[in-house]
């Protein structure tokens, strides 16, 4: 992406182009020879005649910064081009072959930052003699192990890249990568740096020249000139100010060159960029509405972001009540804005946001509160807790300071009361010996328990109001229903409301008294838990309960997916936002959005699903009705801790197959499913190793099986292999039949080689004979990267 | 066992360093003995002296002599003032040590509080103010910014001297008017690294899920970068002001030209000047030493910013 280099940057280039420029044509240029003593009235300020005065002795002082400005590029371009000369292939080297010769450099590099470099350059070119050939020499040399590391860093990144491994996987040469893969990319850093190393160059061939231990004179250098300045600084401050100010502003420019090039290829400080913002626009006028006795109460509640690409709309019209003693949850898919809905009630809001609606505390309007009056609600009446414990608490504080905190800050309590207080709240949560807890750090406990102290947290202050996003999201299976037990037992105790944000529909089908599901920014179902999952209006609820694998299901259900992904907020389809993956939707839903009318509860769809079609009875229905609507790993909804992803089955098409782990974009199901397990869709078949050219239904990802215990699981080293194996060795299937031949670096892009590699490799084909090509097609597309892009070439064979 | 591991790794970084300097000293043109007696000297009392001050024996014999010597305390003797070299060394660091200590105070001082409010209103005016006058400052070479505060401060406004020294032990309002100018312009230009450096690792901070949970918890802003902010953002920070505490030993030379300071790198470059190698050499062992303690300390105080780093 190209970002704008600004004015500053082109100011930097014209400023370095009239020096280089000048430098160049000195010889040429009308005025007295750097040398020519009394050229004018010595020590006289800047005139016509000298525009920047002259010096001690009548020298023209333009004139000798000219000439100075000869050494100071020289040096400068010199030793960058002789440092980065050495410095670049050593680095290229060290990053990309690494082990051996990286040791190696990193002990030189040891070495050389202990190395005191002044020092050296001093003597050196004290000892060898002050010229500029020493001195490029030396300052070029002495760059060498700056070089070498800046090279290194720079290969590092892209030494591990999928473009990079992959080249390698399928055995390009070595140079070739370098060449073709690795210097391209490293040439803009290495240029950047370059830029910045010259204004480095320059300020130490200014140090040694201020020395006197540069080119000697009468060449002027700037440094020197600045050095023999000093003594007329009293009388004529212009002699040291003039080589001053060039030398400045040299040095600046090569900076800031330097720096905007390295900010082009930087990731992190571009993502810092702060985002030029339209002048936000009002949302909505509010419409009036009463205000309710209730809790909490949320009236069209829109949180939109300015971003470059366009207004996002996280939070489009949102609308709920709450009461005490009641659990609503919030269920969506990823992106749907359950997240964004609960950080706009809070006010919790990155600067380039802008919400409208407004939200209710009993009463109380929390949209028109300034910043102290939101702080004195957050935390003792609203509290809350977020997905992953692993980053919500601080790493450098200790449990006891982050569970006081609030305590103090918000109940003005002492040191020891806090601490007693505290005590008592990780007790409360299920935290064994609290006092002893006090005292740790996060990184000391699992997170089950780092979910427990945010939780204590949350309810330190007692909160009416306890907002839980994806509490459990983060936590091992076991833990989950412990974290939601105990915020149930919580609001039984505490008499709160709770508002729990979830994707994962049996969550919420145990807890929630309410229902609001989420998409694209809107709520398209609400209505009491019971009803919203018995008779599910929406197609998109419906999808949500049918991904929802369950325990009842067979052991080798395909689980199901909903086909598309969550749309792109900035460009919302027309009509309503979930019609392009809608296997129900009819023209009217592409051009007319749906509004959330009443009929039961509350849903948004024109054509609502039939009230008798139970969730129940379509279980065992294939989904995807709409062959385009491609499955995508972002979309996962629901992985059920109860049921086993159960094993790849029916492959429609291998090659596809293949080639989804190579494009990322898997248009099966099951690879989604090995992808991260999530998104899991049912199908009714056992795979039938007899039809099937997908032979191995161990195939499946094994690290499932420890997330989610299920008692019905085979033993995962399968019973089949060894009888197959004997009965029908593999020469005749497989070019390559050794799985543990292949390149490990594949683990980085095929995350899902964990599946037993030696069995699946081993397992060319189900023992009928099946034709050799098809059956080596399949064992486990991963192991076979370099395969599975031939075959993807070359159409299958 | 990773202690053990370290030190022995930073005892070969000093063997290599030492060795090295010695050597390249002892290769590179110029001699002592033509310092000491003169272009007219007699070859007869040139080796007599070149005997007389050890430079007859083989380069490795001379370095292991110097090194065993160095083992017991014993920097050798300058071959031209017939001082101890450690002796030397002694009486200019105390002035290095003040004007480094004092420069980075200055200079993390201001660097901590500007590395604040610029992250705090990250891409605002005051943000893009602090960042761009950093960016100048850091584009200053020492010399120039040194010369210029010395106009300022010393010629026109005459309220410090320009150069000169006076010792702590003498008097110490003195000793502050000479120390201060030269701090202030070695510490400008650390400030501008540690103010940007700050402000790049905070604004990073800034963005993670304990300071969203912070704010939920309706703690001040003011509270929330003070206090959960600024210490997770610190690390590179002091890896920075470490490093630059290590280096700078040697390379305060340029300031202390400039402000005439009787510092080490003062007596460095004289030596160097006199081809006084055992001298110069004495100032290399202290600079790398300085480097090797300084990194030793700076992994001690990574344990006390980041508890997590205790547990290795």
């Amino acid at each position: 992406m190209r970002r704008r280099l600004g004015f500053g940057f082109w100011a930097a280039v014209a400023w370095i182009g009239v020096v280089l420029l000048a430098a160049l044509l000195a010889d040429l240029l009308p005025f007295p020879r750097y040398d020519e003593t009394l050229a004018g009235p010595p020590r006289s300020g800047p005139s016509g005649a000298h525009p920047l005065g002259t010096d001690g002795l009548g020298r023209d002082m333009l004139s000798r910064i000219v000439y100075g400005a000869r050494v100071s590029l020289g040096v400068g371009i010199g030793a960058v081009l002789l440092g980065l000369g050495i410095g670049a292939p050593l680095g290229i080297l060290a990053g990309y072959r690494r082990r051996a010769t990286d040791a190696v450099i990193m002990a030189v590099n040891d070495v050389a930052q202990a190395f005191p470099a002044l020092v050296f350059a001093l003597a050196v070119v004290a000892f060898a003699g002050a010229n500029l050939r020493n001195v490029l020499i030396v300052l070029g040399v002495l760059g060498v192990p700056s070089w070498t590391r800046l090279i290194r860093g720079a290969t590092l990144t892209y030494a591990e890249r999928e473009f990079v491994l992959a080249a390698r996987v399928l055995g390009t040469r070595d140079r070739r990568i370098l060449w073709r893969e690795i210097v391209p990319n490293v040439a803009v850093p290495a240029a950047s740096y370059a830029f910045i190393g010259m204004a480095v160059i320059v300020v130490a061939e200014g140090s040694l020249a201020f020395l006197g231990l540069s080119v000697q004179a009468p060449t002027p250098t700037w440094g020197g000139m600045i050095n023999e300045g000093r003594t007329l600084m009293e009388t004529a401050p212009h002699v040291v100010l003039a080589p001053s100010l060039v030398m400045f502003l040299t040095v600046l420019s090569f900076n800031l060159v330097g720096d905007r090039l390295r900010s082009l290829t930087d990731v992190r400080e571009s993502g810092l960029e702060p985002v030029r913002q339209a002048a936000p626009a009002p949302v909505d006028v509010d419409p009036p509405h009463p205000v309710r006795d209730c809790l909490l109460q949320v009236e069209d509640l829109r949180t939109h972001f300015v971003t470059p690409r366009g207004v996002v709309k996280a939070v489009d019209g949102v609308s709920f009540t709450l009461e005490r003693g009641k659990t609503l949850a919030i269920v969506g898919e990823s992106g749907s804005g359950k997240s964004m809905l609960i950080r706009s009630i809070l006010g919790l809001l990155p600067g380039n946001s802008v919400r409208s609606g407004n939200v209710y505390l009993t009463g109380d309007d929390l949209t028109t509160f300034g910043p102290a009056e939101m702080r004195s609600v957050l935390g003792p009446r609203l509290g809350t807790v977020f997905q992953d414990p692993m980053t919500a608490l601080n790493p450098v504080r200790t449990i006891g300071t982050q569970v006081t905190e609030p305590l103090r800050v918000h109940l003005g309590m002492g040191r020891r009361q806090a601490r007693s207080e505290a005590v008592r709240l990780l007790a409360s949560v299920g935290i064994p010996d609290p006092e002893r807890m006090l005292r740790r750090y996060p990184h000391q406990l699992s997170g089950g328990m780092r979910q427990r102290v945010t939780i204590a947290m949350a309810l330190s202050c007692g909160p009416d109001v306890l907002f839980a996003d994806e509490p459990t999201t983060a936590l091992d299976v076991t833990i989950q229903d412990q974290v939601l037990r105990l915020l149930h037992r919580l609001r039984e105790e505490r008499d709160m409301a709770v508002v729990l944000v979830s994707h994962d529909l049996s969550v919420v089908a145990r807890w929630a008294d309410e229902v609001i599901v989420m998409y694209a920014g809107k709520v398209v179902e609400r209505g009491p838990a019971g009803e919203v999952f018995a008779r599910a209006r929406m197609p998109y609820t419906e999808a949500l309960l049918q991904a929802a694998p369950r325990l009842t299901d067979p052991v080798h259900h395909r689980l199901r997916v909903i086909p598309g992904r969550p749309p792109d907020l900035t460009d919302l389809p027309t009509g309503c936002a979930f019609q392009p993956r809608c296997p129900y939707a009819q023209d009217r839903c592409t051009i007319e959005s749906p509004p959330l009318i009443q009929d039961g509860h509350h849903y948004a769809c024109w054509h609502p699903r039939n009230p008798t079609t139970k969730n129940t009875a379509t279980k065992a229905d294939p989904v995807t009705p709409n062959p385009n609507n491609r499955p995508d790993e972002k979309n996962h909804v629901a992985p059920n801790p109860n049921t086993r992803p159960t094993e790849d089955s029916d492959h429609p098409s291998h090659t596809d197959s293949h080639q989804d782990k190579e494009s990322r974009l898997p248009p099966d199901p099951n690879s989604s499913l090995a992808e991260d397990g999530h998104l899991p869709s049912r199908m009714d078949s056992r795979p039938d190793e007899a039809s099937h050219p997908t032979p191995d239904p161990n195939n499946h990802p094994t690290e499932d099986a420890h997330i989610t215990p299920n008692t019905n699981t085979r033993p995962a080293e399968d019973d089949h292999h060894p009888s197959r194996m004997d009965s029908r060795p593999d020469e005749a299937s497989h070019p390559t039949p050794d799985p543990n031949n292949h390149p490990t670096e594949d683990a980085h892009i095929t995350p899902n080689t964990d599946s037993s590699p030696a069995e699946v490799g081993h397992l060319p084909s189900d023992t009928n004979s099946r034709p050799g090509e098809k059956s080596h097609l399949t064992p486990d597309p991963n192991n076979r990267q370099t395969e599975a892009v031939e075959e993807v070439e070359s159409g299958g064979r | 066992m990773i202690i053990v591991h370290r030190l022995v790794r930073l005892l070969v970084v000093l063997l290599v360093v030492t060795f090295l300097s010695y050597a390249l000293l002892n290769l590179l043109p110029g001699d002592p003995v033509t310092q000491i007696l003169g272009l007219s000297a007699t070859e007869e009392a040139r080796a007599q002296l070149r005997a007389q001050l050890g430079l007859d024996q083989p380069l490795l014999v001379r370095y292991l002599d110097w090194l065993g010597g160095l083992a017991t305390g014993d920097f050798g003797e300058s071959y031209i003032t017939r001082m101890p070299v450690a002796a030397e060394l002694a009486e200019r660091l105390p002035v290095t040590l003040e004007l480094l200590v004092v420069a980075q105070l200055i200079a993390l001082g201001l660097a901590v509080p500007v590395g604040v409010a610029a992250a705090r209103r990250a891409g605002r005016a005051l943000d893009q103010v602090l960042t761009a006058l950093s960016f100048a400052l850091l584009s200053t070479p020492v010399f120039v910014l040194g010369v210029v505060l010395i106009l300022v401060f010393a010629v026109t406004w005459q309220v410090v001297p320009a150069t000169g020294w006076t010792p702590i032990t003498l008097d110490l309002g003195w000793n502050l008017t000479s120390v201060i100018l030269p701090a202030v312009t070695l510490g400008c230009g650390q400030l501008a690294v540690y103010a940007r450096l700050l402000r790049t690792d905070l604004i990073a901070t800034l963005q993670e899920d304990y300071i969203t949970l912070a704010r939920a918890l309706g703690l001040s802003p003011r509270r929330i970068l003070w206090r959960h902010a600024l210490r997770p953002s610190a690390i590179t920070l002091v890896t920075a002001v470490g490093l630059n505490l290590g280096a700078l030993i040697g390379g305060t030379v340029i300031i202390e030209t400039l402000f005439g300071l009787p510092g080490v790198g003062r007596l460095i470059v004289d030596s160097i000047f006199s081809r006084d190698y055992l001298t110069v050499q004495g100032g290399v062992v202290l600079i790398s030493v300085g480097y090797v303690a300084v990194n030793f300390a700076v992994d001690l105080v990574y344990a006390a910013v980041d508890p997590r780093i205790r547990r290795a």
